[in-house]
């Protein structure tokens, strides 16, 4: 944690930053921070009708969602941040699975990639006009604060967002996914993935709970047998490119 | 556009630094009413959950409940089990009856 001096020649004052070297209070984040879980939980806790799961990732995605402006906000917006954010992203959780049946089997892509990417943007709203970041040798910022220096706006948090989540996040990930795909190395055979990866050397762990099942693996099952599930063994290379081809 | 602070040049005359500077009252008023709010579902909700709980124990009684776990060996034919906090999603649908244990391990059933 940077420690620098933000004053004048003649009357130094030295204050903690954040990562921007812009200066922080270390106490109002914690609060925040403590503000931003509990409003995480809280809404998450009432949304999927007090599922444990869902409670405890609430509160993460609360203070992910928040920690974009957690330096700067009052401890209730914080509050209400968190809270919103953990909905959008319980919401968007099933809106993907059942529409694109893709599976976050943690919900770490709704609690850190939906939360983040929102809690970037809302910033943008909510801290218009605040100072960024020093200004850069060379740097010409298309939004500047009464003082020149690079002022928070929607567009660039949106920019930022976009370059965080989709280029560096979502892109390297999808194409390190399709090279996997292309070695048979993503996915175990489908039979295998339904009945558990363990199951034919352990049998069922949890027999009573079989029938306790999520409603993506419903979907997931009445996939597989629309397709056919290879149930023969064979290697995994030789199933995923019949998928592919097929 | 400016939602508060736009220069940290004089931090010793920097008060409050978070946005909107003035809603503090209405911030509090919303944070109080969600507060209470909260409070009333959260004990609805939970008055649910002791409902089930307490017409799963009158179908197939206390005694018999606390003796195997609260209802996860109810053979067939007997009244289904209904529970709907097994974790993300479940479906709350009525439990199977276990399988056999005729190895003597309990594991798999067959």
């Amino acid at each position: 944690m940077p420690i620098l001096d933000i004053g004048t020649d003649g009357a130094p004052f030295f204050s903690a930053t954040n990562i921007y070297l812009m200066p922080t209070t270390l106490s109002g984040i914690t609060l925040n921070f403590l503000l931003s879980l509990t409003g995480g939980m809280m809404a998450t806790y009432l949304i999927s009708k007090g599922d444990a799961f869902w409670t405890f990732s609430g509160g993460l995605a609360g203070i992910i969602g928040a920690s974009a402006g957690n330096d700067l906000y009052h401890p209730l917006q914080a509050l209400l941040v968190g809270a919103i954010v953990a909905v959008i992203a319980y919401k968007l959780h099933y809106l993907v699975e059942r529409r694109f049946k893709l599976d976050d089997a943690v919900g770490a892509v709704a609690v850190h990639g939906y939360s983040g990417f929102l809690g970037v943007v809302i910033a943008g709203f909510l801290l218009w006009g605040y100072p960024a970041a020093p200004l850069g040798e060379g740097v010409s910022p298309w939004f500047t604060t009464a003082e020149g220096l690079p002022a928070v706006n929607p567009l660039g948090n949106l920019i930022g967002a976009v370059i965080m989540f989709g280029v560096l996040g979502f892109l390297p990930a999808f194409v390190l996914c399709k090279v996997l795909d292309r070695f048979g190395l993503l996915r175990v055979p489908r039979a295998v993935e339904l009945a558990g990866l363990d199951t034919h050397d352990y049998g069922d762990a949890y027999p009573y709970f079989q029938e306790h099942e999520t409603p993506f693996e419903t979907i997931e099952r009445a996939a597989a047998i629309e397709d056919g599930v290879a149930t023969l063994p064979g290697s995994i290379a030789t199933e995923d490119a019949s998928r592919r081809d097929a | 556009m400016n939602t508060g602070l736009d220069s940290f040049s004089n931090p010793e005359d920097i008060g409050a630094l978070y946005p909107f500077v003035g809603i503090e009252v209405a911030l509090v008023v919303i944070a109080f009413a969600l507060w209470i709010a909260w409070h009333v579902a959260q004990t609805k909700e939970e008055n649910r959950e002791y409902v089930k709980a307490l017409e799963l124990y009158e179908q197939i009684g206390l005694e018999r409940a606390m003796r195997h776990g609260g209802g996860a060996h109810i053979d067939h034919g007997e009244p289904a089990v209904r529970t709907g906090a097994g974790g993300p999603g479940t479906t709350g649908r009525a439990e199977p009856a276990p399988p056999p244990r005729g190895d003597g391990t309990g594991v798999g059933g067959a």
